[in-house]
């Protein structure tokens, strides 16, 4: 383990709560973490928040217990934590504690309007001061524009690992209900929060699905941002005639599975509907060329998916390094797939990683990471990404 | 007290609240999947039929039916069958003048109106190979009563595929040979089935083909014992069969 003066380099304390009252739980995670922090004072922070409990009160109560704080977080479809397990209607808090690992952070808003300007803006917000290179991206974006949210910071911070979530809310599915991402004291809707940390730490990540692919093949033949709209040169609803139903609403349990051309990596695309022209509308987009079949899944492959990118995130870790704290995105679709067994995903992952590690995260709307051997980070749909970080 | 039942009540409810939304998104997904199983199932039908058609086009249908019930060396012996041998007289000249998508072509509507003819008249289709076409009556019998009537159906078939050149329209001229007799049919290969007849039988109508003449039906002794009551033959005297000899041999004119 690397120490500096018997400090620990980079430290994570976890806190989280479901009491009816959302104040009350707030403050029973801010008390759990300082009882972690012990005398080290976090510099950075991420509130999980199930949308049902959400007040904007709750930011203030987690920025008044640690003045200055760095803090970003989102709604959720269900939080995670090592210190409660899975719990919904939540509150989850994890509090990063620092020492020559810079962080930053910044808040895209309008992104309903431009994403690009506005996401390279709050990035900009977040390097301010920052002179060593960034490691680590930690991004909670509005799911409509999470995927292009990805793109925009891979493409300005190249090298560094960009990993988060699309916000969660109760709706699967086309839901024209809200989600919201903070940022210090900000709250928005279409907006996108990001957290950097850059220096001396060491990170790793890993994408787990678990879905089967299976059925015919097709090959998308004309696609827009967020629509599929010919497959095999025909309408796209076709295709899925007779297998799944769509046309009054999201097939949240057999999303589409993606390869584009000349990729090896699938990826999966849930059907939110499709229109009466049989178009398919999707979260995110999807390449003209890419070839297209259904999928299936069950809990059991689930899990076993889940403790595999756990297992694999762990063995992409640096050898010269500790993992300090695990992140966990995972789609809010898995809960409802897994049932009573929503639990399973984090004590897989309690049971894959070091007893003594940190754990906290979220059930979101679409997951951002690397895929394969792939170095950008994509926007994906009913996956479970682990991220370690440590030095 | 209270205000502790209220709060448990307040996350009760909220429980309920949950479970129920749960249960609605359960229950689409559980509709999705079972609609997608469905389908598939369709879709396995389909399939499944389509590999059995095309088992069908290369085994015949009861040597399918022992394979599905798990046989898996089928080699039997049949005492009497009759054996049908044809080549295309011309054909390697042709295929260097013709495109290779025209020879195959006329090759496959020619080969086609065979698979008709066999078809028609009750005989296994046994292979091609190149121009060559060979295909057994009397495989399907067993008793030996049947052993003419499996050589009448070999002479209907080999007077049919003259019929068949002509009506197609063939550059080719064709020869026949037609014997009768014992053979061992069975299924070699495990990957690429293939249903084969070997022994004497087959060579001799080979022999048969390889010494008749363009446009003509070279039938052995026994073929023509077992046709001179219904089909016109007319001797051709003695022939040197490669193995055989010097051997009696008839042509097969027509039907009576």
């Amino acid at each position: 383990m690397h120490e500096d003066e018997g400090r620990r380099v980079l430290t994570m304390a976890v806190g989280q709560s479901d009491d009816v009252d959302p104040r009350i739980a707030v403050a029973q995670a801010i008390e759990q973490c300082r009882e972690q922090m012990g005398d080290r004072s976090p510099n950075a922070g991420i509130l999980f928040c199930a949308v049902d409990s959400f007040q904007p009160v709750l930011v203030s109560r987690v920025r008044d217990a640690f003045p200055g704080i760095n803090l970003i977080g989102a709604t959720s479809a269900a939080e995670v934590s090592s210190t409660a397990g899975y719990l919904e209607d939540s509150v989850a808090l994890a509090l990063f504690a620092t020492d020559n690992i810079a962080v930053g952070v910044g808040l895209a808003t309008g992104l309903d309007r431009e994403i690009s300007a506005n996401t390279r803006a709050a990035l900009d917000e977040a390097l301010g001061g920052i002179t060593t290179p960034v490691r680590l991206c930690i991004v909670l974006a509005d799911p409509n524009v999470a995927q292009l949210v990805a793109e925009t910071l891979n493409s300005m911070l190249p090298g560094a690992l960009v990993v988060g979530g699309g916000a969660g809310r109760n709706e699967l599915g086309a839901s024209g209900a809200p989600t919201y991402q903070f940022c210090n004291e900000r709250i928005e809707t279409y907006s996108a929060a990001i957290l950097v940390l850059a220096g001396d730490l060491a990170v790793s990540t890993a994408v787990g699905t678990g879905w089967t692919v299976l059925g015919p093949s097709g090959v998308v033949t004309r696609s827009a941002f967020g629509v599929i709209e010919r497959i095999d040169d025909r309408p796209a609803a076709e295709f899925l005639r007779g297998y799944i139903d769509v046309s009054s609403g999201s097939a949240p349990g057999n999303p589409l599975a993606l390869r584009d051309p000349g990729s090896d990596d699938w990826y999966l695309r849930v059907v939110l509907r499709s229109d009466s022209e049989g178009r398919l509308f999707i979260p995110g987009g999807v390449s003209v060329g890419a070839t297209v079949q259904l999928t299936t899944t069950n809990p059991q492959q689930m899990l076993a998916a889940t403790a595999d990118a756990v297992d694999r995130a762990r063995a992409a870790f640096p050898a010269d390094a500790v993992p300090a704290a695990a992140l966990i995105f995972s789609c809010a679709v898995r809960k409802y797939l897994l049932g009573t067994r929503s639990g399973h995903e984090v004590a897989a992952a309690r049971a894959g990683l070091p007893a003594a590690l940190p754990i906290a995260g979220m059930y979101c709307m679409g997951e951002i990471a690397p895929t394969g051997t792939a170095a950008n980070s994509h926007f994906l749909n009913e996956t479970f990404v682990t991220l370690l970080m440590g030095t | 007290m209270t205000d502790e039942l209220t709060r448990e009540n307040q996350r009760l409810a909220r429980r309920v609240a949950r479970l129920e939304m749960s249960l609605t998104q359960v229950e689409q997904i559980r509709d999705g999947n079972a609609q997608l199983l469905n389908r598939l199932m369709d879709d396995l039908d389909v399939e499944r039929q389509r590999s059995r058609d095309l088992l069908l086009n290369v085994l015949p249908a009861r040597i399918v039916a022992r394979l599905d019930e798990g046989e898996t060396n089928i080699a039997d012996r049949h005492d009497f069958v009759a054996v049908v041998m044809t080549d295309l007289v011309g054909f390697t000249p042709s295929a260097a003048q013709l495109t290779a998508a025209d020879l195959v072509a006329e090759l496959n509507d020619l080969f086609t109106r065979f698979d008709a003819a066999c078809a028609r008249r009750g005989v296994e289709k046994i292979k091609t190979i190149g121009d060559a076409y060979m295909a057994v009556a009397g495989l399907d019998r067993d008793d030996s009563t049947a052993s003419r009537a499996s050589v009448t159906s070999a002479a209907s078939l080999a007077l049919d595929m003259f019929e068949a050149l002509v009506t197609s329209g063939a550059r080719w001229q064709m020869r026949i040979g037609i014997h009768a007799g014992p053979v061992v049919a069975g299924v070699i290969g495990t990957r690429k089935f293939a249903y084969d007849v070997w022994g004497d039988t087959v060579n001799v109508a080979s022999r048969l083909e390889s010494t008749s003449q363009p446009g003509r039906i070279q039938v052995s002794k026994v073929v023509a014992d077992a046709l001179e009551s219904d089909f016109l033959l007319e001797p051709r005297g003695k022939v040197d069969l490669k193995g055989k000899g010097q051997t009696a041999t008839w042509f097969l004119v027509g039907h009576r």
